[in-house]
């Protein structure tokens, strides 16, 4: 019974800032792609430079409200930047999206072929050489 | 308040912050030991221990100066919160733990005359002073041991 207890506690609950549920992010990326230090960021957020190298670290998880100061940062929504899912790399999102629309140049239609099948077996009547030809 | 202004100083490995934590402790373990020594001997071990004792319970005393979460509510960020809190809950556990033993082992102590209790005015020091040092430190070196490596500042 304790240890029941004792199981669904530890699965449910944080242990400081431990969290049991990993909580994944981009904010390397989003950082690195606007040219941003961690400071930089974390000034604009109102935290310290360390609690962001450890949120990009994935050792802790935001707060509601630091998520959504972030969101706001970025001028993101929130599941652009926190998932609890791994996130796959932008660029093939990007790739990938681009293949997946629709295209809207016209379909290749198939043309009849107008030349004369080949076949592979010799006529025996047909001429070989320019010399039979000739005769 | 500006959370980001804090700790100034550059992050502590957690390692050398763990031998600090260390430092404090041993160096007290050690020169309680060294006074019971002979007198040349002595003072060769309470010394260096003693420095090293204060110099260590200094830093503690400071967490700032480690980089350690430590601090008012004030200072301190949402991550920063959770630690502290963490680790303070985790020392008065341990304390509420250690104050609930020792009343029962000196309850049984007195009431029976069998076991040990201190007499002379050292053994007295010892347990006088070894308490001083665990409350005044223990909040802060338990946040000082699990504070994970810092995570240095990028140049971009």
């Amino acid at each position: 019974m304790l240890y029941l207890y004792n199981n669904t506690f530890m699965k449910t609950t944080k242990r400081g800032d431990e969290s049991t549920i990993k909580i994944h992010n981009r904010l390397p990326v989003l950082r690195a792609e606007r040219g941003l230090s961690r400071q930089e960021l974390a000034d604009a957020v109102g935290v310290n430079f360390q609690t962001i190298g450890y949120l990009e670290r994935g050792d802790y998880n935001p707060s509601l409200e630091l998520a959504l100061q972030l969101s706001e940062f970025f001028n993101l929504p929130i599941e652009a930047i926190f998932s609890r899912s791994p996130f796959k790399p932008l660029s093939s999102e990007l790739y990938a999206r681009n293949t997946e629309t629709p295209r809207t140049e016209t379909p290749r239609t198939e043309t009849p072929r107008t030349e004369t099948p080949r076949t592979e077996t010799p006529n025996p009547q047909a001429p070989r050489t320019p010399e039979e030809v000739q005769k | 308040m500006n959370k980001t202004a804090i700790m100034t100083s550059t992050p502590i490995k957690r390692s050398v912050r763990r031998a600090i934590v260390l430092g404090c402790y041993l160096g007290g373990i050690l020169m309680a030991f060294g006074w019971t020594l002979e007198q040349p001997l002595r003072w060769f071990l309470v010394i260096p221990c003693g420095f090293a004792c204060i110099l260590c319970m200094g830093s503690l005393l400071m967490p700032y100066t480690l980089g350690v979460s430590d601090g008012t509510d004030e200072m301190l960020d949402e991550r920063q919160l959770q630690r502290r809190n963490r680790t303070y809950l985790d020392a008065y556990r341990i304390l509420g733990l250690l104050v609930m033993f020792a009343a029962l082992y000196f309850y049984i102590a007195v009431t029976s005359g069998k076991w040990w209790l201190p007499k002379n005015e050292y053994e007295i020091n010892v347990v006088f002073w070894g308490t001083m040092l665990i409350c005044i430190t223990l909040p802060t070196a338990l946040t000082t041991w699990s504070e994970p490596d810092p995570i240095m500042e990028d140049t971009q």
